[in-house]
């Protein structure tokens, strides 16, 4: 029966064309793949007429359509199709599988333009189905080895702590905090975010980028060299990661919620000799070292004291298998009104130790409304998010002696050590911009666009002192507000053969505002809670203002002439406030040209390659600084001394103006850091696209980094900041990628990347003096910023080995005098043995040397992908080749205070190669505590260690239901998985894991490792 | 022609968008000024020159943490003003202090502790203060009388010479920095330069500066007038060895009649309260405006102890066997009426926690436990916010300095009126020898006697060549190498090829 009303059907309508001619109809076709399969939810319109559907889920769609109209349909993953309809056959279509590489449109600097036609270095890498499998904080450890070129290093285990993200080699000079990185900027749908104010005003040291859920994320685009981002201008300098959110699909609603929970264990900690073991190293000790008069404490003597034979694993007791939750959940769906997004997230990682971890609420809502025939776009985003991290005030010690009782031994239960105290994090932000987006006419279109952004943070932490009895807390509180407002006009005609241009002009205005307020209080302790109450007298609160504006007008021309010779260049101006009225203006050119090869006659018959392109550009960026009013000269009305005194204040009760003192006064010659990139690429893709390979050399020279340089005291002036370092960053980048079906059930998607940098300071101020690196209260970083040689290499000395005979410690044949060890030690057979470098018989500061690169030379990455039917397996490994690093904690815990027995736990020495006599060939020198100086000594070469690696990062297991497969499902779609994360890690360092370590290299012994997660988790597609 | 039209808009609008925020980019802050900003008006021009006495003020009672990166000492480092009498030979620390024992026995490298001590940072930032303020002080127009501008300017011309002069005093030869900024490395000029250079300045300024400033006593007596000029002046004559016209100088503070010698019973209201007409210059403090010293950084500090103050012991004392040979007068009848107003003698018996009693006696105690009583607050242990203004010139020391300058060019008669005005207040006998090296011996004796605390004792033996007569730790050939003046910092090395360090202290510590 329904067979027969179907035929009747087709014949009523088939006659009815036929007769009608011109008139409309409703009409029935079908969109199917190459293969005949149907193509679902693939959107079928009629152009120049308000009218579209989508197939249903065998394919067929029904319009009313007359002959003549041009029908247009899409899907994901299939290239657009335009039939013009003149009769029912027509309305068969078959979609053919979009090649990604080719047509995939790239979201670059205030536009998109088409792969093929892409003259810069660029890089996309889809979010979301990296994302699906994985629980992270924010996107930067799902980046990690993904591109090529881009460092990522998670110096922490801790959660909410900030990744290190470089782009193409450390571009960033300070006298003293030896961490500082040059960080890219961050572009979310066109708005850049405030990602770090200065850290004056910087209230919580969150990661600022784990405010964007990374479920929401669509695709991540990293522009790396200076033509692709120097229409960023001034911030463009260490690179753009733009970021593009999940919008709707045309199709009815998609429902996903994705629930999944891991478990965090315990990864490899410091190696401990527990109990009677480290009992017998102490004994060992004393009976080698100890001097006339120094005996055992009795905690190691007494055997009737209860915890002689103890064994407390602190480490086990203050580290424990904790959860991870993450939950997502949206709503997302597109149709002629334009689509809609909503989506929502919850996070809860509860670290490994005790007290730490980080939550996540989230909420985002983007729609877009189409009106005057489409020809107009309005499109609104909002997303609001909270993080919230919890600390301990200071680090806890983990390293206890083993044999002193947990603190849950029955016989000292009460007495606290931990130190008490609690710091919690938060950071709330809301995002919320509107765009209007207007084709004004055929290949001209206006868009317009107003962002704003508030971030508050806030911190409070509470400390009590055990010993003085008092508490201290502090209360912070920091705003940020970000206001942008960009224009630009799009132009993009095509005229004659092949020829195709695209003209951008834009102009936009930005400020941003910080504000903070920080009040801090003592008391006796069980008064105080953990907001301030203002005891009388002994509060100190503080607050702060800055602010500062952008204006900029840029200029983007990318010109096609059949996709086969490409040319672009862009030019943008900025305007700063942070400039002296005469110095304000910075401009930022740029020039690319690219050469798709393949398309030349000559390569016609070589059928294996697909594809074939040659890029090459040049580039000026900018970076500027964070103080807002650096070059203004801001003046200084004094401050309350400690006492609440005005002397610094008034004279006579007359107050006015100083200079700052300290940082110099107004400097109207204070400008951008400059960094101009030399970059030229390959393009290659092999058999249809099967085989993809990248390749990209570049140079980038960053000028006139800011730095201070010290000004002679009869000047009043302690220093005045000057662009005075440069730093040349060179390297080659290489991607491989593979996407090998095997059968129709298997296939295999592997990407290899790696990248070679070679980092050199080329100038520094003060006639290229040496800067090594010393922090604020003097202590010396052990690192130093050199011209010629790498930033931040470690300053040490050099270890020879260890005097194993008295004849080996050199004579100086003038004197007759023995080498004089440091701190005029009087050297001896067990003590380090230093190089002399200035051969005065004397080791001292002078002679240090540069002893090592902390800068990864090789970094990369190694992703697998097998598919099989509904299986699949993802394997993430990321490298680090060819990077020094220092062994801090081990030297830390090999150097012993007099006192040292009972007040730290010792490794087991049987690991360590450690002198005690005559002969022992031994790496580490005698560790006698009574010595009159320690030969376990800061800036010792013998510590610096390969750190090198290789990590299987993550690996991810599922299996996907979907309809194909069985079609009884009750949702769409859904998909089971199981990721491990930080499953491995190969390197050659003895420590715990090469990859924590800082920047400049040290493994900080307060340092907070990396857990291990195992995560379950089910994605649903409704 | 349409798409034409529509980019000419799309481009006019953008640059409407444009022009319309120019001001866009002017971008303030709000809780302080630019230096743009900084010198519109006749109150910033006020502001200006004050602050300047508040960086000399602050010189001079101690640099803090803020002001020198990384120094050793976590905080403001005492009583600069000690300068000037820490190693005249007359002082002891009572609580075995390290740092001021190394630094009475001269050893003034040897301890990191000491190294701010040695920072003439801060007097240079009140020179720069000035040279800004006579920089930007002239175009300023709003709100400034003309009259009130020349004052300022002289106000300022007259600090900035001070601070060359003190620090003259302390390190021997400074740069001379008389151009705002200047950041060239400056080399030392010699004494006679810099004391020349002060003379000069002083004689520019004399004639806008008032005998009086606005306001009470104390007030008007810690800003620059012609007395504290002329007061500079002679002392800058002093080191020039130019006596006659240093004994003019102070003919001139005389003859005004703004100053008198008070009577002793005039001390407190002269030391605690600045409220004295023998007052020439003091640096301000008052508690009432909040300008006031607690445990660091004022002349009070380290002398007082409970019942003026918290501190339970003595710092700085000057044993009662040095009192003893100061003043003959009161070992022979008790007649010298100065003892008992600048010593008392605490009963250290009492607790701590307690008021502690004064023995009427003031040299009852023991041999380290007398207390120098010069300057005093209110007996309060409970606080200690100290505001007594800091003499840094008063009457009876230029009485004393005129009395020094005519014994030397022999005019006996005259330097015996001035001396015994001294010690007639002082109720001693009248001093009637006449011959010129007794009389220039007597009238530095009584400087001592007088001036004792008050941060004249070192500068005068320095000044004179003296200091090894009195420092066991001074020899005469480390003092005609340098040793009576202070090191120069390692700070003022930085960047600053010109510098040198004293002959003396490049081979001492």
């Amino acid at each position: 029966m329904k067979a027969l009303m179907k035929g009747v059907c087709f014949l009523f309508a088939a006659l009815v064309i036929s007769l009608s001619g011109n008139a409309q109809s409703v009409m029935t076709g079908k969109v199917s793949d190459p293969d005949g399969k149907p193509v679902v939810g693939a959107s079928v319109a009629v152009r120049g007429k308000n009218i579209g559907t989508s197939t249903d889920t065998t394919g067929t769609f029904r319009l009313r359509i007359s002959v003549g109209d041009t029908l247009m349909c899409s899907s994901v993953g299939f290239e657009s199709r335009q039939i013009v309809f003149r009769r029912s056959g027509d309305l068969r279509i078959t979609l053919t599988e979009e090649n990604k590489t080719l047509s995939d449109v790239v979201v670059t600097g205030y536009k998109s333009q088409i792969r093929q036609e892409i003259t810069g270095s660029v890089t996309s890498v889809k979010m979301d189905k990296i994302a699906e499998g994985q629980a992270a904080e924010s996107f930067g450890s799902l980046l990690q080895g993904k591109v090529a070129g881009v460092n990522i290093q998670l110096n922490s285990g801790e959660p909410g702590a900030t990744p290190a993200i470089i782009i193409r080699g450390l571009a960033a000079v300070t006298r003293d905090d030896a961490s500082a990185i040059s960080e890219p900027l961050y572009v979310i749908d066109g708005v850049p975010i405030i990602s770090k104010m200065s850290s004056d005003f910087a209230i919580t040291s969150t990661n600022v980028l784990a405010d964007l859920n990374p479920s929401d994320i669509e695709d991540l685009v990293v522009l790396k060299d200076a033509s692709a981002a120097a229409i960023y201008g001034s911030r463009a300098a260490n690179g753009v990661i733009l970021i593009t959110t999940k919008k709707g699909k045309r199709g009815k609603p998609q429902i996903n919620v994705n629930i999944r929970t891991g478990v965090n264990f315990v990864p490899q900690l410091q190696d401990v000799a527990g109990g009677i073991k480290e009992r017998e190293q102490v004994k060992r000790l004393y009976d080698l070292y100890a001097p006339y008069g120094v005996t055992m404490p009795a905690l190691y003597t007494d055997v009737t004291n209860p915890f002689y034979n103890n064994s407390s694993d602190w480490q086990g007791y203050m580290y424990r298998t904790s959860l991870t939750q993450d939950y997502n959940g949206s709503i997302r769906g597109a149709g002629d009104f334009g689509q809609y997004s909503i989506s929502m997230g919850y996070m809860d990682s509860k670290g490994i130790l005790f007290n730490t971890g980080f939550k996540r609420y989230s909420v985002m809502a983007n729609t877009s409304l189409n009106a005057l025939k489409n020809a107009l776009v309005i499109n609104n985003t909002l997303a609001i998010s909270r993080t919230d991290q919890n600390r301990n005030p200071d680090a806890l010690s983990t390293d206890n002696s083993t044999l002193l009782p947990l603190p849950n031994n029955p016989l000292v239960k009460g007495a606290e050590v931990f130190q008490p105290g609690n710091y919690s994090a938060l950071n709330d932000r809301i995002r919320f911009s509107t765009e209007a987006a207007l084709n004004v006419v055929k290949n001209l279109s206006y868009k317009a666009s107003l962002s704003l952004e508030y971030l508050r943070s806030m911190a409070d932490s509470l400390v009590e002192s055990r010993r003085t009895l008092r508490a201290s807390n502090k209360s912070g509180i920091g705003e940020s507000q970000n206001v942008l407002f960009q224009n630009t006009l799009t132009y993009t005609p095509k005229f004659g053969d092949g020829h195709s241009l695209s003209i951008l002009l834009g102009q936009s205005m930005e400020r941003s505002e910080g504000k903070i307020t920080t009040v801090n209080s003592v008391s006796p302790a069980p008064t105080l809670s953990q907001t301030v109450n203002w005891p009388k007298g002994n509060s100190i609160g503080s607050s702060n203002y800055t602010a500062s504006s952008l204006l900029s007008y840029f200029s983007r021309l990318d010109y096609s002439f059949q996709q086969k010779y490409l040319l672009g260049a862009s030019i943008r101006t900025d305007g700063s406030s942070k400039f002296g009225k005469a110095n304000r203006w910075g401009v930022f050119p740029s020039i690319s040209a690219g050469w798709n090869f393949y398309k030349e006659g000559l390569f016609s018959n070589i059928t294996w390659l697909t594809n074939g392109k040659i890029r090459g550009s040049y580039g000026l960026s900018g970076t500027t600084w964070d103080n807002n009013y650096l070059a203004l000269g801001v003046m200084d009305g004094g401050i309350l001394d400690r006492y609440n005194s005005l002397l610094q204040i008034s004279y006579g009760g007359i107050s006015g103006f100083t200079p700052t003192w300290l940082n110099g006064f107004k400097n109207d010659n204070l400008t951008w850091v400059k960094t101009s990139m030399a970059n030229v690429g390959l393009d290659l893709s092999f058999f249809g696209g099967k085989v993809e390979m990248i390749v990209d050399a570049y140079e980038k020279l960053t000028k006139g980094l800011l730095l201070s340089t010290s000004l002679p005291t009869t000047s009043g002036y302690n220093e005045v900041y000057r662009n005075a370092a440069d730093v040349l960053n060179r390297g080659v980048e290489f991607t491989v990628s593979t996407n090998l079906n095997f059968s129709k059930s298997f296939s295999w998607n592997t990407n290899l990347n790696f990248a070679y940098n070679k980092n050199r300071v080329v100038q520094l101020p003060d006639g290229n003096a040496d800067i090594v690196k010393v922090g604020e209260s003097g202590q010396d970083f052990g690192s130093i910023v050199r011209t010629g040689v790498p930033l931040n290499g470690f300053f040490f000395y050099e270890s020879q080995g260890i005097y194993q005979t008295e004849s080996q410690i050199p004579v100086d044949p003038k004197t007759g005098r023995r080498l004089v060890g440091l701190q005029n030690k009087k050297l001896q057979v067990g003590d380090r043995n230093f190089k002399d470098q200035n051969g005065d018989y004397r080791i001292d500061a002078a002679d240090r040397i540069y002893a090592g690169d902390p800068n990864s030379r090789w970094t990369g990455g190694w992703t697998n992908d097998f598919i099989y039917k509904g299986f699949s397996l993802n394997i993430v490994s990321t490298f680090v080749i060819g990077r020094s690093i220092v062994n801090t904690v081990l030297l830390d815990r090999l150097r012993l205070g007099k006192g040292f027995a009972g007040s730290s736990s010792l490794p087991n020495f049987d690991n360590y190669s450690i002198w005690e006599q005559s002969g022992d060939n031994a790496r580490f020198p005698t560790l006698n505590p009574w010595g009159d100086v320690s030969q376990i000594t800061k800036y010792d070469s013998e510590y610096i260690e390969d750190g090198s690696y290789f990590k299987i990062k993550s690996a991810t297991l599922s299996y996907t239901f979907n309809k194909r497969i069985i079609p009884r499902l009750p949702f769409e779609r859904a998909r089971v998985y199981c990721t491990a994360d930080n499953l491995v890690t190969f390197q050659k360092y003895s420590g715990p894991d090469a990859e924590l370590v800082t920047i400049d290299g040290f493994d900080l012994s307060k340092g907070y490792p990396m857990r291990r997660m195992l995560l379950f988790g089910i994605s649903l597609a409704l | 022609m349409k798409n034409k039209i529509i980019i000419a808009v799309g481009l006019a609008v953008i640059t409407i968008t444009g022009e319309s925020c120019k001001k866009w980019l002017d971008e303030l802050p709000l809780n302080t000024v630019t230096e743009d900003q900084a010198w519109k008006t006749g109150s910033d021009a006020e502001g200006a020159v004050a602050a300047a006495f508040a960086i000399f003020r602050r010189g001079l009672s101690g640099l803090t943490k803020d002001d020198t990166p990384a120094t050793t000492r976590n905080g403001s480092w005492g009583d600069y003003y000690f300068w000037g009498d820490g190693r005249s030979g007359d002082w002891i620390t009572p609580n075995n202090d390290s740092d001021w024992e190394a630094w009475f026995q001269n050893h003034l490298l040897q301890r990191t502790e000491l190294e701010p001590l040695s920072n003439w940072r801060l007097f240079y930032r009140a020179i720069e203060q000035c040279n800004l303020a006579m920089d930007k002080i002239p175009e300023i127009t709003d709100g400034l009388t003309a009259e009130r501008k020349k004052q300022l300017l002289a106000d300022a011309r007259f600090l900035r010479a001070l601070s060359h002069f003190y620090a003259a005093r302390i390190w021997g030869d400074v740069p001379i920095n008389l151009e705002s900024r200047n950041v060239r490395p400056l080399g030392r000029e010699p004494l006679e330069s810099v004391m020349r250079m002060v003379v000069d300045e002083v004689n520019i300024a004399l004639p806008d500066l008032s005998w009086r400033n606005k306001g009470t006593l104390k007030e008007s007596m810690s800003r620059g007038t012609k007395g504290a000029a002329l007061a500079l002046k002679a002392h800058a004559y002093m080191w020039l060895k130019d006596y006659k016209a240093a004994s003019d100088a102070v003919k001139e503070i005389i003859a005004s009649t703004t100053f008198k010698l008070v009577p002793i019973e005039g001390f407190r209201s002269l030391f605690d309260q600045g409220e004295s007409e023998e007052a020439i210059f003091h640096m301000y403090y008052s508690a009432k405006k909040g300008e006031f010293s607690d445990y660091y950084g004022h002349i009070m500090t380290y002398y007082l102890t409970n019942p003026y103050t918290s501190r339970a012991n003595l710092t700085l004392a000057v044993p009662k066997s040095k009192i003893l040979e100061i003043y003959p007068d009161y070992v022979r009848d008790g007649s010298d009426k100065r003892v008992p107003e600048f010593f008392q003698s605490i009963d250290f018996s009492v607790s701590a926690s307690e008021l502690r009693p004064v023995f009427p006696d003031p040299l009852q105690n023991g041999e380290r436990e007398i207390m120098f009583a010069k300057f005093r607050k209110v007996k309060d242990i409970s606080y200690s916010l100290m505001e007594a203004p800091v003499p840094i010139f008063r009457y009876a020391d230029v009485l004393l300095l005129k009395a020094e300058a005519d014994a030397r060019l022999g005019n006996i008669n005259d330097a015996l009126i001035n001396l015994n005005a001294i010690r007639a207040r002082a109720g001693i006998p009248l001093f009637t020898r006449d011959d010129q090296p007794t009389v220039i011996e007597e009238v530095l004796a009584e400087r001592r006697r007088e001036l004792i605390g008050e941060f004249q004792r070192v500068y005068d033996l320095v000044r004179l060549g003296r200091l090894h007569e009195f420092n066991p730790d001074v020899t005469l050939q480390g003092e005609k190498d340098g040793a009576g003046f202070c090191p120069v910092s390692r700070e003022a090395f930085a960047n600053n090829p010109n510098m040198e360090q004293t002959y003396y202290w490049q081979f001492n510590q």
